[in-house]
C-alpha cells in the first residue's frame, strides 16, 4: 500500500501549487487587466495537477474547508507584491462558507497578511458542493459584503448552480462556466443562453464574466452580448507568480 | 495474449484505461504494460481519487482491485456502480486475491464484465483487456 494518501501528500508543504490567471475588463476598447484569480494545482506528476480532478477528490473526502483555507494561505502568501495593486479573485466552496463559522475570519487574517485592502477581494463562490446549512451559508455572505468584499457566483450554467442561489447571493459577478462560452461564435443556442444571463445580470445589478475565452471569434461575440469582462487561454493562461512579475499587461494605467 | 491480438489493438483508435490499486508497484507495472501496447492509461491509488476521475473523464475499460484500504475492504464493488453510472459502455475488470464466490457474484450483478483472481500474470490480464474491448 501507499504508505500516505494523496490527501496527506496535498496538505504537505509544496503540495499546493498556486497559479494566477488575469481577467480582462472589455470596456472602453482593448482588454485591459481588471483581476487575477488565484488558482490552484496539486503536485506535478499526479492526477492532481488537472484541477477539476483535485478538487473532485478534495469533494469526495469532504475536506473542501481544508484545502480552500490551504489554497487561498499559498496564493495569498506568494501573490507577487506587483498584484497587489489589482483585483485579485480567490476560490471557496459554499459549503466551506456554510460549515467553517471561523473561515471569515481567517481569510481576514490572510489578507492583512498579504496588505490586500477587502476593496481589492472578490470571494469566488464554487457551487460544485452545495451549501446545506442555509443559515451559516447566509451569515457569511452578510459577513463579507459587510467587510467590503465583493462576491462572484462561479460555475453559472454547470452542475448545482441554480437561480436560489443567485437569489441568496445576488452577486457582484456572475462566472459563466466555459461549457456556455467556448464555441458560441457558431452556435446560436450558446449565444442565447449568453444573452439571457447578461440581461438577468444587468437586472440583478451583476457583472457577468466569461471564463473559457480561447478563441478571437469567441472573444468578439461574447463582447458584442454585453459581456464586460473575460478570462481565458487566448488571453493570458494560469502562470506561476514568477512570471505574474514580468506580465506585460501589468501596469500602473491597468491597475482597478 | 497473441500478438496478433497486441497488433489489432496498435492499429485501433486509442482506448483509454484507468487502473485502481492501491499497490504501487503493481500500478507502476500495469501503467507501463498497457501504455506500452498504445493505450492510453490513468492510474488511482484509493476509491476517490479513482471517483475523482470517473467524474472527469470517460474510460473504456477500468481494471480495479477489489480492495484498496487494506483489511476487509470491497472498494471496488463501488467502482463498479460508478463506471455503470457514468461511462454505461465501460468495460471493468475486478482483481483480487481475497475473492470468495459470493464477492464474485455480487460482483457480475453488479456489472463487472470480468472477475480475475489475484495473482494473475500481466499477460493474462491483457488478454482479457483486449478481449472485453474488441467486443465492446
Amino acid at each position: 500500500m501507499k504508505e500516505r494518501s494523496a490527501l496527506d501528500a496535498l496538505l504537505a508543504p509544496g503540495g499546493i501549487r498556486p497559479l494566477y490567471q488575469p481577467l480582462y475588463a472589455l470596456t472602453n476598447g482593448d482588454p485591459h487587466l481588471f483581476a487575477f484569480e488565484c488558482l490552484s494545482r496539486g503536485p506535478h506528476g499526479t492526477n492532481f495537477e488537472r484541477a477539476p480532478v483535485l478538487f473532485e477528490y478534495v469533494r469526495l473526502k469532504r475536506q473542501e474547508a481544508l484545502v480552500d483555507r490551504l489554497c487561498i494561505a499559498t496564493a495569498l502568501e506568494q501573490l507577487p507584491a506587483m498584484a497587489s495593486s489589482t483585483k485579485v479573485c480567490v476560490n471557496v466552496h459554499a459549503s466551506t462558507l456554510a460549515r467553517d463559522a471561523g473561515f471569515i475570519d481567517f481569510l481576514v487574517g490572510a489578507m492583512q497578511k498579504a496588505d490586500l485592502h477587502p476593496a481589492r477581494v472578490i470571494v469566488d463562490v464554487i457551487q460544485h458542493a452545495p451549501a446545506h446549512d442555509g443559515d451559516g451559508f447566509a451569515l457569511a455572505i452578510r459577513r463579507l459584503r459587510h467587510l467590503g468584499i465583493a462576491i462572484a457566483l462561479d460555475d453559472i450554467g454547470l452542475g448545482a448552480s441554480n437561480f436560489k442561489m443567485l437569489l441568496d447571493v445576488v452577486p457582484d459577478y456572475m462566472k459563466l462556466d466555459r461549457c456556455i462560452v467556448d464555441g458560441c461564435h457558431d452556435d446560436s443556442k450558446r449565444c442565447a443562453v449568453i444573452e439571457s444571463l447578461v440581461e438577468l445580470a444587468s437586472r440583478l445589478h451583476s457583472t457577468v464574466v466569461a471564463e473559457g475565452i480561447e478563441t478571437d471569434d469567441d472573444l468578439v461575440i461574447v463582447q458584442s452580448l454585453g459581456v464586460r469582462i473575460v478570462q481565458g487561454f487566448l488571453l493570458a493562461a494560469p502562470m506561476e507568480g514568477r512570471k505574474l512579475v514580468e506580465w506585460p499587461a501589468l501596469s500602473p494605467s491597468s491597475a482597478a | 495474449m497473441t500478438l496478433q491480438a497486441t497488433s489489432k489493438e496498435r492499429s485501433a483508435p486509442r482506448h483509454r484505461i484507468l487502473i485502481v490499486d492501491d499497490e504501487e508497484l503493481i500500478v507502476q507495472a500495469m501503467r507501463k504494460y498497457f501504455a506500452g501496447l498504445g493505450y492510453d492509461v490513468d492510474c488511482a491509488f484509493e476509491l476517490e481519487e479513482a471517483q475523482a476521475l470517473l467524474a472527469n473523464y470517460r474510460y473504456d475499460l477500468v481494471i480495479a482491485d477489489l480492495r484498496l484500504t487494506g483489511v476487509g475492504g470491497v472498494e471496488g464493488l463501488q467502482i463498479v456502480a460508478d463506471v455503470r453510472q457514468r461511462c454505461a459502455n465501460a468495460r471493468v475488470i475486478l482483481l483480487s486475491a481475497y475473492g470468495t464466490p459470493e464477492i464474485e457474484r455480487e460482483s457480475y450483478q453488479r456489472g463487472a464484465d470480468a472477475f480475475l483472481h489475484k495473482p494473475k500474470a500481466m499477460m493474462e490480464i491483457a488478454h482479457v483487456a483486449v478481449n472485453l474491448l474488441d467486443n465492446a
